[in-house]
């Protein structure tokens, strides 16, 4: 088979596959519910790995490259910091007690839980009109890395292949909700996985070795194969911790935890999504080793994955990495999808102007929601604004910054006040716009400030102002000390 | 310089990967009498 032909039959295969799963998981969603969580009752293989999938982008495998071609092996710390911090302190912290205390209190959503937690309607509102804005913006940002890799490693115009994967994504998602989006996400994993490692198996095999290729930097510049090395401590240490202890605050994430189906599997759940995590890696030793053979990329550096793929892989195996391409652009966008229709139906609209909606009719605007959220990315996309990735860092950022604090202190100290939550909200996504529109002063990201001054704004005003009844905090915490759990009723 | 000709500040994420790997392993041990459900 010649080159084009086998790259469009394997895309094609995978995409239908996908479309298979929508249509397969439609069929069992019966209630708002279902769309939104898979009806609690998603097992750890599927949940841990459809984490990874959401957590890693097209975006951070090419941009990921990149950084390693200009900055070398010191950038595998990033991944280590996604690994130990995004992976699996993210499910030990954060896993249980969201599971557990989402069941409590009968939350469906990431705003749904930081309202009832504090009763704070309005905590829902703000987190919900953050969730929905920013993470369009989050999400034109994905697409854009999806029809960069179809044009970089396939030679599709950028349009069509915007075009191909918005359709497939909406469809899916559209279907099948929640449950397309966690088992299209689990074989994106694999997929994934199979790309970035058939990509680093030939490119070392055919670079020598590890230490050859760590002897080849370092005849370059031994700041190559140091750390921090050119790019400085404040740089690599700032960005490894935003890109790892951002996903602490980002609903698409955090509602792997809300969906699981218990506290039991998610000690499985734990060692799968460490392990699989650990593919995050790779990007960064292919972009060095690229280093190594293209020494004229240092102009446009997220050319050296496309051209290190093209150079040492067979037409089939290449098809392959460029599906794991579009798969890790793909999975990010479902779950961004899935929650931003979940924030605008049942946090918004339901619960927001309290429109009683019957399951049937929410799954319904749920489904309209996600395909008229996924269409305003496509129209945005398919001419985007020229700061496309400043955009995406600024909306994660405001995200992140947003809901982190009241989240993570929600779950931990019992004094967290309603008041506490609110300001720590409002406070933490103000200094991150700011510190951004400043043009980030020092050379810092807006989301270190941010959770910076949300941390005290949280811990002062908890302090001086009035606790929530005793009776309210000890429902959500005594059933921790051993005994069963209702499951989720959704009585949010 | 630490193993593959790796100085030791760079090849430490490498620790640090597969201590994440062993402390995942180790928590889904210990924590096995803690469930709630």
């Amino acid at each position: 088979m010649s080159e084009p032909v086998t790259y469009i039959v394997v895309l094609a295969l995978y995409l239908l596959l996908l479309v298979i799963v929508g249509v397969l998981t439609s069929r069992r969603m019966k209630s708002a519910e279902d769309f939104y969580v898979g009806g609690r009752n998603v097992g750890p293989w599927v949940t841990s790995l459809s984490y990874v999938a959401a957590y890693f982008s097209s975006v951070v495998i090419i941009g990921g490259g990149g950084f390693g071609y200009l900055y070398g092996m010191g950038t595998i710390w990033i991944a280590a910091a996604n690994v130990l911090i995004g992976c699996t302190l993210a499910w030990i912290v954060l896993g249980r007690r969201v599971r557990l205390f989402t069941a409590r209190l009968g939350a469906l959503t990431i705003p749904g839980f930081l309202a009832e937690r504090f009763r704070a309607p309005s905590a829902r509102i703000l987190a919900a009109w953050v969730i929905a804005l920013f993470l369009i913006i989050y999400n034109v940002a994905i697409l854009k890395g999806m029809g960069n890799a179809f044009e970089g490693l396939m030679g599709i115009p950028y349009s069509a292949g915007v075009l191909l994967s918005a359709a497939v994504i909406v469809l899916y998602v559209a279907l099948g909700g929640y449950l397309a989006v966690v088992w299209t996400g689990f074989f994106q994993a694999w997929v994934m996985g199979a790309g970035l490692i058939l990509l680093t198996v030939a490119a070392l095999h055919q670079s020598g070795g590890l230490e050859a290729v760590t002897l080849s930097l370092n005849s370059i510049d031994p700041g190559l194969v140091s750390t921090p090395g050119a790019w400085g401590w404040a740089g690599l240490a700032s960005f490894a911790l935003i890109t790892s202890l951002g996903v602490w605050g980002m609903p698409q994430m955090l509602a792997r935890f809300v969906s699981i189906r218990s506290t039991k599997v998610m000690r499985l759940g734990t060692v799968i999504v460490t392990v699989g995590g650990a593919m995050a890696v790779l990007p960064y030793i292919n972009g060095a080793i690229a280093r190594t053979r293209y020494p004229g990329l240092i102009a446009n550096p997220d050319l050296a994955i496309p051209t290190l793929t093209k150079d040492v892989l067979p037409p089939w195996a290449a098809a392959v990495f460029l599906a794991g391409v579009i798969a890790a652009g793909m999975s990010t966008f479902a779950a961004i999808l899935i929650t931003t229709s979940s924030a605008v139906v049942r946090d918004f609209v339901q619960k927001g102007l309290r429109r009683p909606l019957s399951e049937r009719r929410a799954v319904r605007y749920s489904r309209l929601v996600s395909v008229a959220v996924g269409l305003i990315s496509l129209a945005i996309a398919l001419r985007p604004p020229a700061l496309v990735l400043v955009l995406m860092a600024f909306a994660s950022a405001a995200v992140a910054s947003t809901c982190l604090w009241p989240l993570l202190l929600g779950l931990y100290w019992r004094r967290t006040t309603r008041a506490g939550a609110l300001a720590s909200m409002g406070v933490g996504l103000a200094t991150t716009l700011i510190w951004e529109a400043l043009g980030q002063p020092y050379g810092l990201q807006g989301f270190l400030p941010g959770i910076g001054v949300g941390l005290i704004a949280v811990l002062v005003v908890s302090l001086v102002t009035r606790r929530l009844p005793t009776e309210h905090v000890e429902r959500i915490w005594h059933e921790s000390a051993g005994s069963r759990v209702r499951s989720a009723g959704s009585s949010e | 310089m630490g193993p593959l000709n790796t100085p030791w500040s760079t090849f430490a994420a490498w620790i640090v990967i597969g201590s994440s790997i062993l402390l995942s392993i180790v928590w889904a041990l210990v924590s096995k009498g803690a469930d709630d459900e």
